[in-house]
């Protein structure tokens, strides 16, 4: 039987979202064209803004280039599957508030006195430039940037699906199609001051969209009291841990809020973003100001949708087993979209009900894009400034690199636009993309592996350059054994028993069995015992005998 | 000794909100009408921002500023 608080159908909406959605990303491009016309010659101003960004702007793009559209759909997404048990990811952010100003105060300085541009700037300099290990960190940027990006498009998708084609494949590959290519244009005509100011914008609006939400839904139930009877009549899988499906074990839990954030924080993008920063000063108001909203935003904006969602669409058991969305939500991930698309026009009248849903609709987009842009952005940085520069034009000049870092950004998006178009129509890959929360939790296993090097770096100097290069090989190879992308890659190219890719994916689900932490957890460990032990034995490099940074 | 009890606490915090901790409330009851689990990471986020709030004050305003001035020193010591 249907809740009585549930809205039956969605309203027509008419031409209402198209407007909306139209005049925000007109804007964008205006915004983007203003940046180019206050922008400077040279990479420093295309990919740091002159290392002048002011406090405001320098905390509103570190917190739009974090919550992504992991935050606006993924985490409600994850909500309404798994119960409660994910509303306590939330407390990853303080984590990530307090690596800003510890480490990105430290990065900020390094970048400062030697003109770093990018991450392998920083860590190579420190380990007698090596090569392999300038190329394995490239590998870490694109491992994480291309998941993040897809990540993003996919949102897009999910939105116009709902939006405007009740669901439908075209309507979701329209919308990817469209968010993609208007993320690539401003990022391309203004570089970083246009990817921040765009960015602040979209934060302002995404944090809005994450409380009205929250709002939203408790007055969708009528008040504070029915929303909480409601929850609590919820089943008890839902709210306790280790949710419905039994994935978020407390070690599990514990190893995504400590690492996850950890990962976002040393993504190429934020990096970049610690070194455009004016000052240290600019740095720690943003730790302080990220961790009070950024968790506060979670806790008490996005997640109690997720909850709603479950007492009022709920979920459906599965012949296998599992859970599944109820029929009219679609998709995990599309449940807030479908929650206000419903029940605005039921609270607020048809129109008004319309505009705000469109509202929240553009606060979605802003999410997604203000995480694609930084991270197409920061990737353009690296495979222009590492790849290029550093192995096939050394002698390119500044203006010629500007121009590569232009193409790379549109060929990048090109290809996470590609993989999210044939992964969502290769079976082996559907379930590994189906939620956007691993996607994410894929992306952040690599990036997390550079969190030994750049400890290291800043603050022991005991590592060699072999350890560092061999440590990170270790945790990058480890990390990917541990994400499901492995075992789906196993079962569509090997699914004979007998094969010894087989064998690896039995082996890695054994000591899964023992100690259920995520990937990145994985990843970190092999990756921390390789360096050490490799560091031991193997010569110190001449920057570290000097103590040089 | 703050920053000792700073670092304590934070590791506390994360390993009862996130960690094993949790299983001391994992059941479906509500507090204030919210479910327990979820009370309980509330609680944790205002010990975590407390924490963040006197580290900040306490110790990286100052820190922050003897950065800053070190790397302008610098650059002033080398544009001389």
């Amino acid at each position: 039987m249907t809740a009585p608080w549930v809205a039956q159908a969605a309203v027509e909406a008419g031409p209402i979202p198209a407007i909306v959605l139209g005049g925000y990303l007109l804007m964008l491009l205006v915004i983007g064209w203003l940046g180019y016309r206050r922008s400077r010659a040279g990479e420093e101003d295309y990919y740091l803004a002159g290392r002048d960004q002011g406090w405001l702007i320098s905390t509103l793009t570190i917190i739009a280039t974090f919550l992504s559209s992991f935050a606006l759909m993924g985490a409600p997404g994850m909500v309404y599957r798994e119960g409660v048990v994910f509303a306590l990811v939330s407390l990853n952010a303080p984590v990530a508030g307090f690596a800003i100003y510890l480490l990105g105060s430290r990065i900020w300085r390094a970048g400062k006195e030697r003109g770093y541009l990018t991450q392998a700037d920083m860590i190579c300099a420190h380990y007698d430039n090596s090569s392999l290990l300038r190329g394995l960190v490239v590998l870490v940027g694109l491992l994480f940037a291309i998941p993040y990006v897809m990540m993003q498009i996919q949102a897009g998708g999910n939105l116009a699906a709902v939006l405007f084609g009740d669901g439908d494949r075209r309507a979701f590959e329209i919308g990817a199609i469209v968010l993609a290519s208007i993320t690539a244009v401003y990022i391309m005509i203004g570089g970083m001051r246009s990817v921040a100011w765009t960015d602040a914008i979209q934060c302002v609006l995404l944090l809005g969209g994450m409380f009205l939400a929250g709002a939203a839904m408790i007055a969708a139930f009528g008040g504070p009291g029915r929303f909480a009877e409601a929850v609590a009549a919820l089943p008890e899988t839902s709210l306790t841990v280790p949710g419905t499906t039994g994935q978020w074990r407390w070690p599990f839990l514990f190893s995504v809020c400590l690492l996850m954030p950890l990962g976002a924080i040393l993504q190429p993008a934020q990096w970049m973003r610690f070194y455009s920063a004016r000052n240290p000063e600019t740095l720690r108001r943003g730790a302080v100001i990220f961790i009070v909203v950024v968790a506060g935003a979670y806790l008490f904006g996005i997640m109690p949708v997720g909850l709603g969602g479950q007492a009022l669409y709920p979920l459906q058991r599965t012949e296998a087993g599992g859970v599944a969305p109820a029929a009219e939500v679609g998709e995990f991930d599309q449940i807030l979209v479908v929650v206000l698309q419903r029940q605005l026009p039921e609270l607020c009248g048809e129109t008004l009900g319309v505009v705000l849903s469109s509202l929240f609709v553009v606060a979605v987009m802003a999410a997604s894009m203000s995480t694609a842009d930084s991270n197409l952005h920061a990737l353009s940085a690296v495979l222009t400034r590492d790849v290029y520069e550093r192995a096939l034009r050394p002698r390119a000049s500044e203006a010629e690199r500007v121009w590569v870092g232009r193409i790379v950004i549109l060929l990048a998006t090109a290809a996470a636009l590609v993989f999210v178009l044939v992964g969502g129509r290769t079976e082996s890959l559907q379930g590994f993309m189906r939620m956007i929360v691993d996607l994410a939790l894929f992306a952040v296993a690599f990036s997390v592996q550079l969190l030994p090097i750049t400890v290291d770096v800043l603050f022991l100097r005991r590592g060699t350059t072999w350890g560092a290069s061999a440590g990170l090989l270790a945790g990058i190879v480890c990390a990917f054994l541990f994400t499901p992308l492995f075992g789906a890659l196993v079962s569509a190219v090997a699914p004979q028993e007998t094969s010894w890719l087989f064998a690896l994916q039995r082996f890695v689900g054994d000591c899964r069995a023992v100690l259920p932490v995520h990937a990145t957890a994985w990843g970190l460990l092999a990756n921390v015992l390789i360096f050490t032990v490799v560091s031991a034995i193997t010569p110190r490099h001449t920057s570290a005998r000097s103590g040089r940074l | 000794m703050l920053r000792v009890v700073l670092i304590v606490l934070f590791a506390l915090a994360m390993t009862m909100a996130t960690g094993p901790g949790v299983l001391l409330v994992n059941r479906p009851a509500t507090v204030f009408g919210i479910p327990a689990v979820y009370a309980w990471g509330v609680g944790w986020y205002f010990v975590l921002v407390a924490i963040a709030l006197v580290a900040s004050r306490r110790y990286w305003r100052v820190s922050a500023k003897r950065l800053g001035e070190t790397v302008e020193d610098r650059e002033r010591g080398e544009s001389s």
